[in-house]
């Protein structure tokens, strides 16, 4: 097993791909923070509050959700594209067993999560430093868990991903299933879900519920790093419903059910790749 | 676990992809120490056949074992076959050496032993070269050294001299060769008889999914024979005189001609001569190997046709073998203008007599 999960990080390490998905996501954490930061610290709002607001929570958590399509993308890669450069005959023929690969590329790819994990949360970090021109940064406590969360929901972004491509074998596929599902599908399916009166479930869909595991901790850490004047449990209401997440189970909820997503798709991905004919 | 014999058993092999059958009731058993070949047109099956010996494809009956065992079995499985299936599968982006550090990692073998087949397959100036930039014969090359990387028992090789120039070819058949006395297995397909003719000891012969010859060339290039294409003005009259002299073997062909086996063309002449039929042309025709694989193999293009030649008589009675074979493969054969790969009934060698003889 140690040696097919070597082969795999050697795969990973001998292209570029990975580190060219990484550069966007890292650049995005970055944005995001960088302009949390900076109006959350605008002297305009301080003088108003009397403090400045940890909106840089907020937006790293909103920046690790839009960063995250970018290891998904990695992952769906991870066995599409040794079907589409037809390197999947010698891996299965060096391979103990097809299930053996298949775990092997899930424990490298969940390195990888971590790596873009880490990478967005040291950007994002520079982000909210820059932003905020070195003052005024959030409790390190507070942020620390918004990078633990970040490195989380990357790796089951990443590994959701595997799934979906072993599922679905074709490169093009699977990526665009990925894309057209969380930027497309999964919003007009909340919106329909809406109109029938079934509120409760979309938070409880792929995407919403990995989104919902840093959005929803972030704006419980936004709520206690508030100034005292503006902290009020009405206040913290008000705030989830103005983000539609009146709904939302806690974070850690929205994380389970996220992974649950992740361990069915790879589940029925390694089903579907143990049949499958390589022609 | 596998019993290290290195014996390839193929056994009622079947694989239907949705409603085309393409192996069909393939059966065959490849010994170590030699090398055979596999044999057939494109699209006969030789292709899903290897992919279902190597477990990437699922049989739909039937069972292929290597040392004993399916190839899901055999443990650790790059260490007992090694495979050269295409010569396309590489990352084009990921440099030679890194492709072969990959699967050293992978089968659990030292890095070094990527230098080492580097080295053996003439690639080690390549190296670091993106393997996307290969030209097809560097591309087969990295393929073989894939193959050897985990120094195995039993090599399988699909097609691998499509786009070796012929000093590639050259080196790859005496590499196979001195690989099989060694005591391993060898098992090399190609569409192409002359390809290989000169590096197998057995064949196994496909056509349409199903075994047409299975057994040593040296039996097969027995049954090469010489017959002769009359064309008498009196057909009926001629058979009639050849059969009163004892000569029975003879066919009229599509275009009117009468093909006698048996006699050469001297007697043939006599004989007319002797019955008074006029012959306007006479032509002796040897067939070779090559003639024979297209015999065996013909079927999967002409099924429903007359096949003019008949079955071949089990018998040795035909000129030494080993003459036009070896002429046909000295030069490389896609470099022989009209290589006679069409039309199997085209004369190779002949002699023609004009006029009444």
């Amino acid at each position: 097993m140690g040696a097919l999960i070597k082969a795999e990080l050697r795969k990973i390490l001998s292209t570029k791909m990975w580190w060219g998905l990484m550069i966007p996501a890292a650049l995005i954490a970055l944005g995001f923070t960088w302009l949390g930061a900076a109006f959350g610290t605008l002297d305009a709002l301080k003088s108003e509050l009397g403090a400045s607001l940890p909106t840089v929570l907020p937006t790293f958590a909103f920046g690790l959700n839009f960063a995250s399509i970018f290891p998904a993308v990695y992952g769906a890669t991870a066995l599409t594209g040794e079907i589409r450069h037809r390197t999947i005959t010698t891996t299965y023929l060096t391979g103990s067993s097809r299930g053996a690969v298949l775990v092997a590329k899930v424990v490298a790819y969940a390195v990888v999560g971590v790596a873009y994990g880490l990478a967005c949360a040291v950007f994002g970090t520079i982000g909210a430093a820059a932003g905020a021109h070195g003052t005024d940064f959030p409790g390190l406590g507070s942020w620390l868990a918004m990078c633990g969360v970040g490195v989380l929901v990357m790796v089951l972004w990443t590994l959701l991903g595997v799934g979906l491509g072993a599922l679905v074998g074709s490169q093009i596929g699977a990526v665009l299933t990925l894309l057209l599902y969380t930027l497309l599908v999964e919003r007009v399916l909340a919106t329909v879900l809406g109109h029938q009166h079934l509120d409760k479930v979309p938070p409880y869909l792929p995407n919403a519920a990995g989104s919902n595991a840093t959005t929803e901790l972030s704006l419980r850490l936004f709520f206690d790093e508030m100034p005292g004047a503006v902290r009020s449990h009405a206040n913290f209401q008000q705030l989830k419903d103005l983000l539609t997440l009146a709904d939302t189970p806690p974070w850690w909820g929205s994380a389970l059910v996220f992974a649950a997503y992740a361990l069915v798709l790879g589940l029925a991905g390694w089903v579907v790749a143990r049949e499958r004919d390589i022609t | 676990m596998h019993d290290g014999s290195g014996r390839i058993v193929v056994q009622g092999l079947t694989k239907q992809f949705g409603q085309v059958t393409a192996v069909q009731n393939l059966s065959f058993t490849v010994e170590p120490g030699s090398v055979t070949g596999f044999l057939g047109p494109n699209g006969a099956g030789k292709t899903t056949t290897l992919r279902m010996l190597l477990g990437l494809v699922k049989p739909t009956s039937g069972t292929a074992t290597i040392n004993g065992q399916p190839f899901h079995r055999l443990g650790n499985p790059a260490r007992v076959v090694g495979a050269v299936l295409e010569a396309q599968g590489f990352h084009p982006n990921r440099s030679a050496r890194n492709h072969l550090r990959v699967y050293a990692a992978a089968m659990g073998v030292p890095d070094e032993r990527a230098e080492q087949v580097l080295q053996l397959v003439g690639l080690d100036a390549a190296a670091d070269r993106k393997a996307g930039g290969f030209s097809m014969g560097m591309k087969q090359r990295l393929a073989l050294a894939t193959a050897l990387l985990g120094d195995p028992q039993v090599l399988v090789l699909d097609e691998p001299a499509n786009g070796l120039d012929p000093e590639g070819i050259a080196w790859l058949r005496s590499f196979l060769q001195s690989f099989a006395r060694s005591g391993r297995t060898v098992l090399v397909s190609s569409h192409l008889l002359a390809e290989i003719e000169q590096t197998v000891d057995q064949v196994v012969i496909i056509s349409r999914g199903q075994t047409m010859y299975y057994g040593q060339l040296d039996d097969l290039r027995r049954q090469q024979q010489t017959r002769v294409l009359v064309r008498p003005a009196d057909p009926h009259a001629l058979v009639k005189a050849l059969q009163e002299d004892g000569i029975t073997e003879v066919e009229s062909t599509p275009d009117g001609q009468l093909a006698v086996s048996g006699a050469d063309s001297m007697r043939i002449a006599d004989i007319a001569l002797a019955a008074g039929v006029a012959v306007y042309g006479m032509q002796e025709e040897q067939l070779d190997l090559e003639q024979l694989f297209f015999r065996l193999t013909s079927g999967q293009f002409t099924a429903a046709q007359h096949n003019p030649y008949g079955q071949p008589p089990g018998g040795g009675w035909g000129p030494p073998a080993g003459g036009a074979p070896q002429q046909a493969y000295q030069a490389p054969t896609y470099q022989q203008p009209g290589y006679p790969q069409q039309n199997p009934q085209h004369p190779q060698q002949g002699t023609g007599w004009g006029g009444n003889a």
